[in-house]
């Protein structure tokens, strides 16, 4: 059985989609207006469900196969080896469908979730936060890595960051919250070590906001 | 939005390198608002993980083992109202061979 997921991570993970749609070359993000923002959301919202219609029709259609399958080679076989290579093939279309169904059921939990109004309020304000500060926040990132320009980073990243910083500076959120988050939506979207670099990011930041004073060891990340 | 609710072509990319992934997707992404489609996109979904685990050695030491795993980027592109202009440059674009696409009308 899957934990009920919080509402505001579904937010946070929304607004990382709808942020995604915002090209890099967009040349003024602050100014887009509050309808441009909900479009964004709305367009994310409809292609995840449309994935999960996708997802489901493959599903069906694989299993109908499948089914067909197994009549043959009940009905069409004319030996036992042809039977069991239908049979076979039945097994594996059938396998491949549970696939597919767990990755379906994954999804429209999130998406019930993103029709709730304070999940799509929090989302726009994240959202509406970064377009805004985007030039603060940028500034504020680039000086906490070392050796890194934020501009090469791989996209998701980039907005995962975005979004921790506009979390902890402008809306208010305890650190460690922001940071856990950001570290598990890389988890789930970036790749291999991205959580790690992100982890180490944001902890920069926070740390020089605090005056350098150390991050006591082991804390949970 | 009603034209949201026209044809669509829906491009689904995927691939194990995510920087590969991100050029590609912009390239299709600039070739649809350069014919005026209005593509909406690219939406990352999570990224799949599978993983193999592997006997270590060729023989006994059962306990021993090993995982490897792949990493699949994926990310979904809308084009709303494409023209067939869009879907000829579509068609035209050079994409990087380590990205799988999956077009659907």
């Amino acid at each position: 059985m899957l934990a009920r997921q919080q509402p505001r991570r579904v937010a946070r993970e929304l607004s990382l989609l709808s942020l995604s749609q915002l090209s890099r070359k967009d040349t003024k993000p602050e100014t887009l207006e509050q309808g441009d923002l909900e479009a964004l959301l709305l367009a994310a919202t409809r292609t995840l469900s449309g994935e999960v219609h996708e997802i489901l029709e493959t599903a069906s259609a694989e299993l109908s196969r499948s089914h067909e399958r197994l009549l043959n080679s009940e009905i069409r076989a004319s030996n036992l080896n042809s039977a069991k290579a239908m049979l076979e093939e039945a097994m594996t279309l059938t396998e491949t469908v549970i696939n597919r169904l767990a990755l379906a059921v994954d999804l429209p939990e999130t998406l019930q979730l993103a029709g709730q109004m304070e999940v799509r309020k929090f989302a726009l304000e994240l959202i509406g936060t970064v377009c805004r500060r985007r030039q603060q926040i940028d500034e504020q990132l680039q000086e906490a890595m070392v050796d890194w320009q934020l501009s090469r980073l791989a996209k998701i990243d980039q907005d995962i960051l975005r979004l921790a910083i506009a979390e902890l500076d402008y809306l208010g959120v305890p650190q460690k919250v922001a940071i856990n988050e950001a570290v598990e939506l890389a988890k789930r979207y970036s790749g291999q070590d991205g959580h790690r670099f992100i982890n180490g990011v944001l902890r920069r930041v926070t740390e020089k906001k605090t005056d350098g004073a150390p991050v006591t060891p082991g804390e949970p990340r | 939005m009603a034209t949201l609710q026209q044809q669509k072509i829906r491009i689904r990319l995927k691939a194990f390198d995510r920087r590969l992934l991100d050029t590609s997707c912009d390239k299709i992404v600039d070739t649809a608002n350069r014919t005026n489609a209005a593509a909406v996109g690219p939406i990352p979904l999570p990224t799949k993980r599978k993983i193999y685990c592997v006997l270590r050695s060729p023989h006994v030491d059962k306990d021993s083992r090993e995982h490897f795993e792949t990493r699949t980027h994926r990310r979904i592109i809308d084009i709303y109202q494409p023209s067939s202009k869009t879907i000829d440059a579509l068609m035209k674009l050079d994409l990087p061979a380590g990205v799988d696409i999956e077009v659907k009308l």
